[in-house]
């Protein structure tokens, strides 16, 4: 509703897949989305950020009219919003395509991609091509794996713009898509600096008789401090750069960096990210009386997300329902499942991955603590 | 009458007995079953003490591999299968052990096995198997704190220098000796890819290498490429390789040279084999998990 002054108030009904949702007046349709728990792609939006609105991926459509981008288009009593939409979602592949092309990429469709050791590559992809030490971890990847059809993005080309270790932060420029996150979060966060400004990708590029352009309309930008650097810019320090960014472009490197990193956080007045959904499937016996009698791998989640047990095995059917009458059955509540024959080699590449991420292993897989317990031979 | 092709690649499999126990007056035998990539090893314990292994070449078949290596650590003691009351399966082919009472990953064993070998002192181990290798970082008790392990291409490991020693014509064995029989280091060949080995080698055969100086390509190859897998990690000393490889002074060598870290050595008159290090752990977890079944039984 309107008031005296012609400003929305209150708040307007509006349905996001058919469910209704009661969003803020003035607020856009992603928030909306938000609201209704229902995810739209974004690498330009972050929650409580103004976002440029270029990077193309929010494409939903509205009372079955044409797409258009989410985080641009305010709510109205009534809407309808579908995000599943078949036309909206070609946009945003074709977005995603074009991002893909001025970051680094191929890592992400390889086959090898998660048992590589990321030392050599055994297709003899260039280094500046492959993805960088992120991988598996950075927001870009994920929403690119939810958006799909990365088969068809153009190959990198590599812009030479540089790695400089700026104090904690780690700025690699070649990494930058251009979202402007950073410089948003660092002009209107209290803790921030207003440090940093986006400049023009194609002035750092090194001038080398072939003009460069860029794919996509984000990468017409990288993000720079104002100064020489980031202490001569103003930089507080407070880390929302670092945590907005979803590449590598900027990272707190090493376990110096990590520790600081996890004290800026908890200081931080940033919301969480929000980030594409994994198809995780109710622990229920239900649920696991359908899954297939074959090899594979399945990790179970507890309520907040947190990984439980990571398991291959022989007969997934069974493995599973083995777990459903274990001793983690009480705390959890979803798993996700896939089938590979080689799944005790696969198990290990989970968890190597899982020790790297988290220091430790999952609960269940933790289970030989007990056995290195010098005892006394007397039971025998 | 068919000439007789020699096998280059066959290591020598090998069976080990301690002749001064008598398992029979043991409480407790366990054993414990790695059924790896390339070759499987049974390891059997009376009392936690090492009574008898045996190391064999992987079948086509998981079970009867480990069938068959168990069947070799009890051959010549008149034990059956009966008598050891806990086994636990370890190895990619844990799960297909049919008689096992447990599978554990060949990481937590690995760690486990070399904890008991060298002492306490081994803080980081390298496992080179068959198909792939890992580094695995451990506590004082052999409880793994962290591994990294090599991507899904089996390139520089047991297996390719299998395919070498085939394609020169040069036992297994003497591989190691040979590499260093060489007037200057050689480059490292440029692919180490399993596949293309045989056909790498000719080529430089070819182009006038020497076998020693093909040899000592291979090996500087195969150890810069886990060099890097191995500095990922960090080594903290004692550092400590498992593994058909570790048997493999060619590339022992290499890769401490390339670390900067010297690999723990055992005894020269040690009856412990590095190749049974998963095997060992298994049993070791084996003997530990049948004493807390006895605890738990004992209490209620």
């Amino acid at each position: 509703m309107p008031n005296e002054l012609g400003v929305a108030t209150g708040m307007v009904n509006v349905s996001v897949d058919g469910r209704p949702v009661e969003a803020p007046a003035g607020s856009s349709v992603m928030d909306a989305c938000d609201l209704a728990r229902v995810y739209v792609p974004r690498l330009c939006a972050f929650p409580g950020l103004e976002p440029l609105g270029d990077c193309g991926l929010c494409f939903v459509t509205i009372d079955g009219a044409e797409a258009r981008r989410a985080c641009s288009v305010q709510v109205v009593e009534g809407m309808a919003v579908d995000t599943r939409d078949d036309r909206a979602r070609g946009f945003r592949r074709s977005s995603m395509q074009a991002i893909l092309g001025d970051h680094p990429h191929v890592c992400l469709t390889c086959p090898q991609r998660d048992g590589c050791s990321r030392d050599d590559c055994m297709y003899g992809n260039p280094p500046e091509t492959r993805c960088c030490g992120e991988f598996g971890r950075c927001e870009i990847a994920k929403v690119a794996a939810y958006v799909g059809a990365l088969e068809q993005a153009p190959a990198y080309v590599h812009r030479e713009l540089g790695v400089i270790q700026d104090h904690n932060i780690r700025r690699d420029l070649d990494l930058c898509i251009g979202c402007g996150r950073c410089e948003t979060a660092c002009d209107i966060l209290e803790e921030a600096g207003s440090a940093l400004k986006l400049v023009e990708t194609r002035t750092l590029v090194a001038a080398d008789g072939e003009v460069w352009e860029p794919r996509s309309y984000l990468g017409r930008h990288v993000a720079v401090p104002k100064a020489e650097d980031l202490r001569a810019s103003g930089c507080t320090f407070c880390g929302a750069c670092v945590l907005v960014c979803p590449t590598g472009a900027l990272t707190a490197p090493g376990a110096k960096g990590a520790a600081w990193l996890s004290k800026r956080r908890n200081r931080s007045t940033l919301r969480p990210a929000v980030l594409p959904p994994e198809d995780r499937l109710a622990f229920t016996r239900d649920v696991v009386e359908e899954l297939p009698v074959c090899e594979g791998v399945f990790r179970v989640f507890d309520a907040g997300g947190a990984v439980l047990q990571i398991s291959g095995v022989m007969d997934l059917r069974r493995g599973v329902s083995e777990a459903l009458d274990g001793p983690l059955a009480g705390d959890a509540r979803t798993f996700v499942f896939e089938i590979d024959p080689m799944y005790t080699q696969r198990e290990s590449e989970i968890l190597a991955r899982h020790l790297q991420e988290h220091g430790s292993l999952p609960r269940g897989n933790d289970v030989l603590g007990d056995l290195f317990d010098d005892e006394d031979d007397d039971l025998f | 009458m068919p000439e007789e092709t020699k096998e280059f690649w066959r290591w020598s499999e090998k069976v080990w007995r301690d002749e001064s126990i008598d398992w029979r007056g043991s409480r407790a035998i366990t054993a414990g079953i790695d059924v790896g990539s390339v070759s499987s090893q049974a390891v059997i314990l009376a009392d936690g003490r090492l009574y008898a292994y045996h190391s064999t070449r992987t079948g086509s078949n998981s079970p009867d591999s480990a069938r068959k290596a168990l069947n070799g650590a009890m051959a010549g003691a008149d034990m059956s299968q009966e008598d050891i009351r806990y086994v636990v399966g370890t190895g990619y082919g844990r799960v297909n052990v049919p008689f096992a009472n447990r599978a554990i990953t060949e990481i937590a064993c690995h760690a486990r096995g070399a904890n008991y070998m060298v002492g306490p002192s081994v803080k980081t181990i390298l496992d080179m198997g068959g198909q792939d290798c890992k580094v695995i970082r451990c506590d004082e008790k052999g409880k793994v704190q962290n591994f990294i392990m090599n991507d899904k291409c089996a390139a520089g490991t047991g297996r390719g220098m299998e395919v070498i020693a085939d394609a020169l014509g040069v036992p297994i064995e003497d591989i190691g000796r040979r590499s260093f029989e060489i007037d200057e280091e050689p480059p490292p060949v440029s692919n180490v890819c399993t596949v293309f080995a045989k056909s790498e080698a000719t080529g430089l055969l070819k182009a006038g290498w020497s076998v020693n100086r093909v040899l000592a390509s291979y090996c500087a190859a195969m150890a810069e490429r886990v060099s890097s897998l191995i500095e990922r990690m960090s080594v903290e000393p004692d550092f400590f390789i498992t593994g058909g490889i570790a048997k493999n002074e060619g590339v022992v060598r290499r890769i401490e040279r390339i670390i900067g870290i010297e690999a723990v050595r055992l005894p020269a008159d040690t009856v412990l084999d590095p190749q049974i290090a998963g095997a060992l752990g298994a049993a070791l977890f084996a003997h530990a998990l049948l004493k807390k079944e006895q605890k738990a039984s004992a209490q209620a």
